[in-house]
């Protein structure tokens, strides 16, 4: 009898001391934006979930002024009935001015506060993000926070972009010799889609990546599983190999080919005590899907000429993208990091890497194998 | 005071328990933040550290043992009576006291600072204290084997969650624990040191050891025992190391937390808060284990009733838990904890066993 009663006093008192929060009266915060103003201030557009049961809508977008992420927030409170919350912010997306400035003293927030969801994705828009948080959404999502966040998990596990989460930037940007990158988000007729990478040098945006060159990245970065690609191979380039009785029509112009399904793997090879050489070999093992021209697969030489066109190309493409990031003294695929794991004396800072990023040479090895090429031949 | 101590049958408790009672009590609060503080003495090369203070706890633990075998039901209490004489040998017993006071001072603290930091930032310290010494003394009441099942039930219903570090390790970079060796070999040392905290509570074997039935089986579950922890606290080091980013680690307090911050199912998308609260099952066996050798440690010195030197010191403990209210007093409290705990535990059974064998030779040269 002591104990139950004791056991009930303890439970009164577990339910009396911690404040509570019914989710009527909240407003679950899912995206937010950032703009630059004039001074030191910037401009947040928070888009927020509210689970009033009286009203039919569900999302809301609010505009506040600020120093601080937080400071935002305190503003937004006075403009929305619901208490705001941030414990679910998935997306959070930075005008480039203001990315071009520095992202990191945004971030501290979220690595301080324990609230705060540390897989959420980060992104940068170059378009207000006062806009591009007010975009329409054709598609049934929810809200327009939810469908960004949506269209960057899409390109990510589809490997047709680089992980963009708030723990994988900051520790690209910790770490000596990787840069991180973010996928730039843009508007076209009202809908957002994304237009490119951001690439950063430290924790400031410093250029952009076209969509196309983003896959050579990747192969870069880490080894893939499921990745596509097109490549333009010059009209010469197969001539010998096409099916007799072909029209002229059907071999005129550039041959395009897809390619689907790629496994990859990437080998970054330093040199000892040189840090402006590297070696990268990249295997990939791939299926055909399809073919501009009507070429005669049937032949074993055929697809030997094939693959040999394919490495020619990729290894033409990937240096262009490296003399890329030389030009922008940015190294997002970690080749700085790669040099420091077999140096103990000298090693890389910050500062000297991004010195030497212009003088690296990187050698790239190719080898392509196209194990099947669909049901026709 | 008497040297041997005997203990009812109907108390003892089987050898096979004290895998789980040394273990315990050795994970707690310290495996919370435990990569970042050797991470900050010898860097990438932190896992070396732990390997050799492993290696010399193992040893440690197996010089207790060989300790406690001189006698016939001894512990350490009445042994160094023995050994030093009464007044000497209680006053080092006094020493144990504090000492074991502060480690759960320091638990507690460093348990409800989490919590405030990590889901309830507006929870009142003196619930969070209130909530876990209710716990401790409602366990204690209940005398060793009480004790012992917590250890046990605790265990099995926490050791899951090692499982779900699988997400942090499929985002492991391994390229950062290359070139193995950048730290010098006082690095490595200083590293191994600074392990203390989290490894500490293994001393409750010089404790528990009259409750033991089957004494000459302790070897194997207390050395097992000693290997789980010294895995566990591997595994949270290395995927720590491999996850964040060096100059990450050096900031994040409690890294271990943080690992479970990016574990995420689609029924319980914040699994960090299901982790914290969790971890009060992890606290729980530290701090009933702990009180429990204080209470023994009172009541075989000075023959103070166990339940009065509960209340007491259950009463201080809330005092004082509420008194340390900033994070550096409390990193000052961990940090003293653990220097105390390296002499007593790590250092003083060493000595207690060169003093036997001294004793025993001298003994020897007189007989002859």
């Amino acid at each position: 009898m002591k104990w139950i009663s004791m056991t009930i006093i303890l439970l009164l008192l577990c339910a009396g001391c911690i404040p509570k929060s019914p989710i009527e009266k909240l407003g679950i915060i899912t995206a937010m934006g950032f703009d630059e103003l004039e001074g030191d201030k910037m401009k947040g557009t928070l888009v927020m979930f509210q689970f009033d049961p009286t009203t039919s809508q569900t999302s809301q977008t609010v505009t506040s002024e600020a120093h601080t992420s937080k400071g935002i927030r305190n503003e937004a409170n006075q403009k929305t009935s619901h208490k705001l919350v941030s414990g679910q912010i998935r997306l959070k997306v930075y005008q480039d001015q203001l990315a071009s400035k520095g992202l990191l003293r945004y971030l501290d927030t979220v690595t301080r506060d324990a609230k705060m969801l540390p897989l959420a994705y980060l992104s940068v828009s170059d378009v207000p993000t006062s806009q591009l948080l007010r975009a329409e959404i054709s598609e049934d999502a929810p809200n327009i926070g939810k469908y960004i966040e949506r269209l960057i998990e899409k390109s990510i596990t589809n490997e047709m972009s680089p992980d963009a989460t708030v723990v994988t930037f900051l520790r690209d940007y910790h770490d000596i010799g990787v840069d991180p990158t973010l996928p730039l988000l843009s508007l076209e007729e009202q809908r957002v889609f994304i237009k490119g990478l951001g690439l950063f040098q430290d924790d400031r945006y410093v250029g952009t990546l076209t969509d196309e060159d983003i896959f050579y990245l990747l192969l870069l970065q880490k080894n893939l599983k499921i990745g596509q690609l097109q490549i333009e191979l010059p009209e010469s380039s197969m001539e010998k190999y096409y099916k007799k009785e072909a029209a002229d029509n059907e071999t005129e112009g550039s041959l395009h080919v897809s390619i689907h399904k790629v496994d990859s793997k990437v080998k970054i090879k330093p040199k000892k005590n040189d840090p402006s050489s590297f070696k990268v070999n990249l295997t990939m093992r791939t299926r055909l899907l399809e073919v501009s021209k009507s070429v005669d697969l049937s032949e074993k030489k055929t697809i030997d000429a094939l693959e040999k066109q394919i490495e020619k190309q990729i290894e033409k493409r990937v240096s262009a993208l490296i003399q890329e990031f030389k030009e922008k003294q940015v190294d997002p695929v970690g080749f700085g990091l790669k040099y420091n794991t077999i140096t103990r004396k000298d090693r890389l800072t910050n500062e000297s890497w991004r010195d030497q990023i212009p003088n690296m040479k990187v050698d790239i090895n190719v080898d392509v194998k196209l194990l099947r090429h669909g049901i026709t031949e | 005071m008497k040297i041997n101590y005997y203990v009812k049958q109907d108390v003892a408790v089987h050898a096979f328990y004290l895998f789980f009672l040394v273990h315990t009590v050795q994970i707690g609060a310290g495996l919370m933040g435990v990569p970042r503080i050797i991470f900050s003495e010898s860097g990438t090369d932190a896992w070396m550290s732990l390997i050799l203070a492993g290696i010399y706890i193992h040893f440690t633990a197996w010089i207790m043992v060989l300790v406690l075998r001189e006698y016939e039901s001894a512990d350490v209490l009445g042994i160094q009576c023995d050994l030093f004489g009464m007044f000497i040998g209680k006053v080092i017993g006094c020493l144990y006291v504090v000492y074991l006071f502060f480690l759960l001072l320091s638990v507690i603290k460093n348990y409800v600072e989490v919590v405030q930091v990590f889901i309830f930032p507006e929870i009142p310290i003196w619930l969070m204290s209130f909530f876990l010494l209710f716990l401790m003394i409602y366990c204690l009441l209940g005398g060793i084997r009480t004790v012992v099942g917590a250890c046990f039930i605790f265990f099995l219903l926490t050791i899951w969650l090692v499982f779900t570090l699988y997400k942090p390790i499929s985002l492991m970079n391994w390229d950062h624990f290359l070139p193995i060796g950048q730290s010098t070999p006082f690095e490595v040392l200083k590293g191994a040191y600074k392990t203390t905290y989290s490894l500490l509570g293994f001393e409750v074997i010089l404790f528990v050891y009259p409750y033991i039935k089957n004494k000459k089986a302790v070897h194997l579950p207390i050395q097992s025992a000693i290997f789980l922890t010294i895995f566990l606290t591997m595994l949270v080091m290395v995927v720590s190391i491999g996850y964040f980013s060096p100059d990450q680690l050096k900031e994040t307090v409690w890294a271990t937390l943080a690992l479970f911050k990016i574990v995420s199912f689609s029924i319980i998308e914040r699994f960090d808060f299901i982790a914290v609260a969790l971890w009060m099952m992890v606290i729980i066996p530290n701090l009933v284990i702990i009180g429990w050798m204080i209470l023994h440690s009172l009541n075989r010195m000075f023959y103070v009733s166990k339940k009065k030197s509960l209340f007491m010191i259950s009463g201080l403990l809330f005092l004082a838990s509420l008194i340390i209210e900033y994070r550096s007093y409390i990193n000052l409290l961990t940090d003293w904890t653990a220097k105390i705990g390296f002499w007593l535990v790590f250092v003083y059974p060493l000595f207690i066993y060169f003093i036997l064998q001294i004793k025993k030779l001298w003994r020897k040269g007189k007989r002859a």
